[in-house]
């Protein structure tokens, strides 16, 4: 009778937008349901992303400038010297450096930003009902209000070494776009494990060095085609070579091939059905990992 | 139409970081909830904070939960506010839910009070139109003047009490979770904050309070819910339930 009860009141409850949780299975998808719920709350996510990079600033004569700065003057030294040491033209491997870095700096920041996320707001987490996706979303904003910052970096390297605009370029938000899809579950998925398995957030910080190492970030994959297979192990296979060269291609004014299209829509697809079968599992057992 | 219906709800707290010794120390410590070692899941230990609860509540309850430390009284209350979803079993809320169960939630001590008040509502839910709404009364309930313009980094605990409870009693809820958290202000804050809750309680056709304290209970609930170890100990009209909290303590 209780249950019966319980059945009309979630009707009531529904109709209401009030709250109900349940401990056995959700009728609806944890992964779409949260999502939806954290798109709405837009306001809180985006003031929170913002008094992120604000407070980051605090008190600082030039504030937002020092990512630019430091995005500068890494990218101007590695520059030459990567430029000299390889006899490349200054003029063509700076701009393709650059872009690849800050495309690089949204990818590895984000990545690393996202598995203490929800571990940090285990506070209102707790006491509130609140969908885990705000935190999500705050690190993606964050990320590419950041993104913004260091693409400043970019405008002045292409106008140092005379750019020429083309029709490509007009693919950065597509490429943009398609890149955040996929930071959107590759963060939440990462976020959840990261509460349960506290090692995870050292293993990506190991795992994102080595990355920047083995990802034609400061090296052309071209340079691979002398030795066989590497070119499609390090470049083709590469995710984060992909997310990097949707965003690095139209920069350069030149149009990515369409394998990274493909890989980052397959990867998005596959991606968000790995996290909903996650979730599903798992969406009620993650406040207790906090 | 608030209600809040539990059907054998159940919480366990997994124990991640734990060995043998914890799990000792657990045993015969005495209060808290029942530690066991789950079958189930490979000999993991878990604390049973919550064991089989079932009750319902409906519009005009006003619940004061008693109990020692550690007899679930802030866990039902999470379970209740959304922050954890039961283990085992049901319970549905219907209702708009305000809870002010930890201080400064989504508080930056480096911001000033009043950006505070901004984002704690965001927090709470609220729509930026509906904060420009509220600011001015959050703002005269703190009494807090022009320190509102300072950074909460510079607020004594009890400042923080009262930026806090003022954001939180700003909505108005169907129903109203409280947890222990006044004692921290001073005595006129203290009614001034009764003043609120009973205003609130004229809205809110439902609360559920936690508290140590008999005189809050007596004067803010109808009923009672005497928790020992996560169970129901004793369900009914406060004064009752109070007389039997009583017992127990005397009788240690």
């Amino acid at each position: 009778m209780i249950v019966e009860l319980a059945r009309n009141l979630h009707l009531v409850s529904q109709s209401l937008g009030g709250a109900r949780q349940t401990g056995g299975r959700s009728r609806r998808e944890p992964l779409w349901a949260d999502l939806r719920e954290g798109l709405g709350r837009w306001h809180l996510w985006f003031n929170l992303a913002w008094k992120d990079i604000r407070s980051r600033y605090r008190r600082t004569v030039i504030g937002p400038f020092w990512t630019v700065l430091s995005t500068a003057t890494l990218v101007a030294a590695l520059g030459f010297v990567n430029a000299t040491l390889w006899h490349v033209e200054i003029a063509i491997y700076l701009p393709f450096f650059c872009a690849g870095y800050i495309a690089w700096l949204l990818f590895i920041t984000i990545v690393n930003e996202s598995g203490p996320s929800l571990t940090a707001a285990e506070a209102s987490i707790k006491a509130i009902r609140i969908p885990y996706s705000v935190f999500i979303f705050r690190v993606l904003t964050r990320n590419l209000i950041v993104f913004g910052h260091n693409l400043v970096v970019f405008v002045v390297v292409a106008l140092i070494f005379a750019l020429r605009p083309t029709v490509s370029m007009l693919l950065l938000p597509v490429g943009l776009a398609l890149a955040m899809v996929n930071y959107l579950w590759i963060s939440l998925l990462l976020a959840a494990i990261c509460a349960r398995f506290r090692d995870v957030v050292q293993l990506v910080a190991n795992a994102s060095t080595v990355l920047f190492f083995v990802t034609p970030i400061f090296w052309q994959p071209a340079q691979l085609d002398s030795v066989p297979f590497a070119r499609s192990l390090l470049a083709d296979a590469n995710f984060a070579y992909h997310l990097v060269e949707v965003i690095r291609a139209p920069l350069l004014g030149t149009t990515p091939e369409p394998l990274s299209f493909v890989y980052l829509g397959v990867a998005a697809v596959f991606g968000f059905s790995v996290t909903a079968l996650f979730l599903r599992r798992f969406y009620d057992r993650i406040a207790y990992w906090l | 139409m608030a209600a809040i219906v539990l059907d054998r709800v159940c919480v366990d707290f997994p124990i991640y970081d734990s060995d043998r010794s914890l799990r000792k120390l657990l045993f015969h410590a005495g209060i808290g909830g029942v530690v066991r070692n789950d079958a189930t899941r490979r000999n993991r230990l878990t604390i049973r904070a919550l064991d089989n609860l079932s009750f319902e509540l409906h519009e005009g309850d006003r619940l004061g939960l008693i109990g020692h430390n550690g007899a679930g009284k802030s866990t039902l209350l999470r379970v209740m506010a959304g922050g954890y979803r039961p283990s085992s079993g049901t319970i549905s809320i219907s209702g708009e839910v305000a809870s002010l169960l930890s201080l400064g939630i989504g508080f930056d001590v480096e911001d000033t009070g009043l950006e505070n008040i901004y984002t704690g509502c965001l927090f709470y839910g609220m729509t930026p139109a509906q904060i420009r709404e509220k600011t001015a009364e959050i703002a005269e309930f703190t009494e807090l003047g022009e320190y509102l313009r300072m950074p909460v980094r510079t607020y004594s605990s009890g400042m923080q009490v009262r930026l806090s409870f003022a954001i939180a009693t700003a909505i108005d809820p169907d129903i109203w979770l409280l947890d222990e958290v006044l004692g921290a202000g001073d005595a006129q804050f203290i009614i001034k904050a009764q003043r609120r809750i009973e205003q609130l309680m004229q809205r809110a056709s439902l609360l559920v309070l936690a508290s140590h304290s008999m005189n809050v209970i007596r004067q803010f609930c109808n009923n009672g819910l005497l928790l020992r170890a996560g169970r129901i100990e004793e369900f009914g009209p406060a004064d009752e339930v109070i007389a039997a909290y009583e017992r127990s303590v005397v009788a240690g």
